[in-house]
């Protein structure tokens, strides 16, 4: 178009200064040409130019890497997380209720906890009990606490998805799989005896993230 | 003259420069943070083949005879194999807002599973696909091992076996690098090193890790 538009100025100019020879009608057809794929060519390379600044996959000097190439995303999405919205999910048997709760609520304000005191068990006497889950422990991962209804409230602060099983007489439970960051709640009743808690994904059990909890109506402060 | 020419040519340069960069312009920050398990119906699907191999090797003095030598900083005794499993390929680019689907070919190694940092994506109950992608009904939970003739009797959740295809899918919401770590063949220390020996020594064939970049 840009192009038409520039031969028929040429040309009127040509004709109104009477040039009638065809050969220099052609000469200039001819650099008008030039010119047009010339600029087109530079069109096409401000496209391009402009194609590589807005994804720059391949940093070209180092130490200039973009920021979101070299950090850890998710782990920092996780740490700074607004709290999830409450969601209620189902257990899996009769007498487990599971529901996410906010990570932000100091959810021990119930629970008061004594630690050290007899052995390295730690107590816990509000019927909630709260636990640590990160690779590959459970902190703490020796508990006492009183029969009954049981809440665990269990943070997940390491950085892959975990989960909470636990497993002793007559109970065998276990929550949903939650990621780092979050908080979930596991409502168990347990009746007195020894159980064994772990997280049942992959082989984070036989790497230590397991432990014990021992169910008793005899607690060393009471 | 010619001169309305070149300013016409000139005039469309500077126009398509400009509307280039204006496109250029990063998008604004998403709020959502990392990969989530569920894809928007309208994001574009975007589907990796990955093969788990494995290198190894049995190292050798001049005259060809297994040599003791050192690994990353331990001894270790003649003849024993230096291993180490992969993702092949290791790397996937995708894009902020693209449904990935990655489909993880079992080769080398009797079992492997994988878990996505910082995120819930993993292969626990991810869904077993045949040659043509068609799941075959099976899922990677804790099972018996089909291949009980290598391994261990009883599978793990998210473990598949060799011979088997684990399909994962989700939604890349956020920029950045994620690391996809096979759990069986990685142990991860503290401040989240990835190492090839656990905390009692043992070589656990590792790390074994792919590297997941969502591109903003």
């Amino acid at each position: 178009m840009q192009r038409d538009g520039g031969r028929t100025e040429v040309a009127r100019a040509l004709v109104a200064r009477g040039a009638q020879d065809p050969a220099q009608l052609r000469r200039i057809a001819a650099v008008a040409s030039a010119v047009a794929v010339l600029s087109l060519t530079v069109v096409l390379m401000g496209w391009m130019l402009a194609q590589v600044a807005e994804h720059p996959g391949v940093p070209r000097e180092l130490g200039e890497l973009p920021h979101w190439f070299a950090g850890e995303p998710a782990m920092r999405g996780a740490r700074e997380r607004v709290p999830a919205p409450a969601t209620a999910e189902h257990g899996h048997q009769a007498g487990v209720a599971i529901a996410a709760i906010k990570p932000g609520t100091p959810a021990a304000r119930t629970a008061e906890k004594t630690d050290a005191a007899e052995g390295d068990y730690t107590e816990f006497r509000g019927g909630q009990v709260e636990i640590a889950l990160k690779e590959y422990e459970m902190v703490p991962n020796k508990i006492r606490v009183k029969p009954g209804a049981v809440t665990f409230v269990l943070r997940n602060e390491g950085r892959f998805a975990h989960n909470f099983h636990v497993e002793g007489p007559g109970v065998e439970a276990h929550a949903e799989k939650f990621s780092p960051g979050r908080t979930v709640r596991l409502e168990v009743t347990l009746q007195e005896g020894d159980y064994k808690i772990s997280c049942p994904l992959s082989n984070h059990d036989q790497r230590g993230m397991h432990g014990t909890l021992v169910v008793t109506s005899k607690l060393a402060g009471t | 003259m010619l001169r309305k020419t070149f300013f016409l040519a000139f005039a469309s340069v500077t126009l398509a420069v400009t509307s280039g960069v204006a496109a250029a312009q990063p998008a604004a920050k998403a709020k959502t943070a990392g990969l989530s398990p569920t894809c928007a119906a309208k994001a574009p699907v975007r589907e990796f083949l990955i093969a788990t191999g494995e290198w190894d090797t049995v190292p050798k003095n001049k005259e060809g005879k297994p040599a003791a030598y050192n690994d990353r900083g331990r001894a270790r005794a003649a003849n024993s194999k230096l291993e180490r499993y992969t993702f092949d390929p290791s790397m996937i680019i995708v894009k902020k807002g693209d449904c990935v689907v990655l489909h993880i070919h079992s080769v080398k190694g009797d079992r492997h599973n994988l878990t996505i940092e910082g995120t819930e994506i993993g292969s626990e109950g991810a869904a077993i696909i045949d040659d043509s992608f068609k799941p075959t009904g099976a899922k990677a939970v804790a099972r018996a091992n089909p291949n009980a003739y290598e391994g261990p009797e009883k599978l793990k959740s998210g473990e598949f076996v060799r011979g088997e295809q684990v399909t994962l899918r989700f939604q890349a919401n956020q920029a950045g690098t994620y690391r996809m770590i096979c759990e069986v063949h990685t142990f991860i220390g503290a401040k989240g090193e990835l190492k090839g020996y656990d905390d009692k020594g043992k070589p656990v064939q590792g790390p074994m890790v792919a590297y997941v970049t969502v591109l903003p």
